[in-house]
């Protein structure tokens, strides 16, 4: 066994014999391991970009809900808590449609390569009690606040190298279409905008429906995306999914994507180019959000999370 | 050391009626400071720190304060329970108010 297969062999067993670390995969350097059990970890929520004067942020990016610890608390079983211990982080969108929840963390790359971002994950759409339209009936197996809930998404904020090309890696899960109708689908974005740039300079105002790109009707199906999650017949039952993604900051484009056993190849999804942008020499933001289309908070939990690179 | 976090509940917005914040998740805090910057108030606004058992059912704690003027506003809470928000109510002719209304927990 040579040398770096026996550093290897023992990094893995130090991996495997660690119950917090075991349950993930992570690439060579660790850049941020957080369990929320010991705070937010550096989470915190995006607001756009101003002077001072707030009259100046871009409309979409100036309520974003930001992330709280979560004990998962509800009316009908209590503290359900995280995957390990109490703490979990939690996107919690407002109860009106369009509202948003946001957590990114804000990094930099020692230099250009693949980083990995991976969390245990569980969602819900608060639980109702007076419902005024149902898109669904409950059956009791399928849960009708499964069809408030809209979607979320993973998004790297990144330099793109020498000629200072901003890019931005994103992926929605599309649990429902505005209209509520079940989609269970993983979405890549086709076309970039609505950076606080684009809105000084006078971006159409029809188009502001979506924080991670133009517009919420510049998305595509992930080839092989349909992805069925567990939705666990009951608002207030969740469960932890792992979610594993992969994106490259030398070739600027997403890697793969796995949710529990779907792996998805990304690197043939083209990533639109944001243009030129400066003082972002080295930039790494890595944000999760969260979006309800109905009167009803979406909420997104954290068990933990671990961003780690090639390099 | 003591863990600490605030959350801007809201931010340069102007209220022409009463309202609520939305819930905040504290059972980890043992304390916290409600922090408002007031401005271009018109009446007076009543501020009632609130619990709940689930983030959904609502009562008052005896944590309350009148605001009559501009400028910056703390109301000290203990016993937040689970989950906690502000109430807030305006009162008199054409009332209205400019806020950046914080959270601040420590536990």
């Amino acid at each position: 066994m040579s040398r770096s297969e026996l550093n290897e062999s023992m990094r893995q067993a130090i991996l495997s014999a660690d119950p917090r670390l075991s349950r993930f995969d992570p690439l060579p350097r660790i850049l941020s391991f957080c369990d929320f059990d010991e705070g937010p970890g550096g989470w915190a929520t995006l607001i756009g970009n101003h002077d001072g004067d707030l009259a100046a942020v871009h409309p979409m990016k100036l309520d974003l809900r930001a992330p709280q610890l979560s004990s998962t608390t509800f009316f009908d079983i209590g503290s359900h808590g995280a995957m390990d211990g109490v703490y979990s982080l939690k996107l919690a969108t407002r109860a009106e449609p369009g509202s948003w929840s946001t957590a990114m963390k804000r990094l930099t790359s020692r230099t250009l390569g693949k980083v990995q971002f991976e969390t245990y994950f569980a969602f819900t759409a608060e639980q109702t009690f007076q419902r005024e339209s149902n898109t669904r009936e409950f059956d009791g197996n399928i849960s009708p606040s499964e069809s408030d809930f809209g979607f979320f998404t993973l998004l790297c904020d990144a330099w793109g190298g020498a000629d200072d090309k901003r890019f931005l890696c994103a992926l929605r899960y599309l649990n429902t279409d505005s209209e509520g109708q079940l989609v269970k689908k993983w979405m890549y974005k086709t076309r970039e905008g609505g950076q606080s740039r684009d809105w000084l300079a006078g971006e159409p105002a029809a188009r502001l429906d979506d924080i991670d790109g133009a517009s919420q009707r510049d998305w595509e199906e992930v080839p092989g995306g349909y992805n069925p999650l567990c939705y666990n017949e009951t608002a207030t039952k969740i469960n932890w999914h792992y979610l594993r993604w992969v994106f490259d900051l030398k070739t600027r484009r997403n890697v793969e994507l796995q949710v529990n056993d779907l792996t998805m190849d990304l690197r043939d999804v083209p990533v639109p180019a944001a243009g030129k942008y400066e003082s972002l020499n080295y930039l790494l933001n890595i944000r999760l959000d969260v979006h309800t289309y109905r009167p009803v908070r979406n909420l997104l939990f954290l068990d933990s999370t671990m961003i780690s690179a090639d390099w | 050391m003591l863990q600490t976090h605030v959350a801007v509940m809201e931010k340069d917005r102007t209220f022409n009626r009463s309202f609520e914040t939305e819930p905040w998740e504290c059972g980890w805090a043992s304390e916290g400071l409600w922090l408002l910057k007031v401005s271009d108030l018109t009446g007076t606004l009543e501020v009632t720190s609130e619990v709940s058992p689930d983030g959904s059912d609502w009562g008052p704690s005896q944590y309350s304060l009148t605001i009559f003027e501009n400028g910056l506003h703390s109301l000290a809470a203990r016993d937040l329970g689970p989950w906690t928000r502000l109430r807030a109510t305006l009162s008199g002719e054409h009332a209205s108010v400019h806020l950046f209304l914080y959270l601040s927990l420590k536990g």
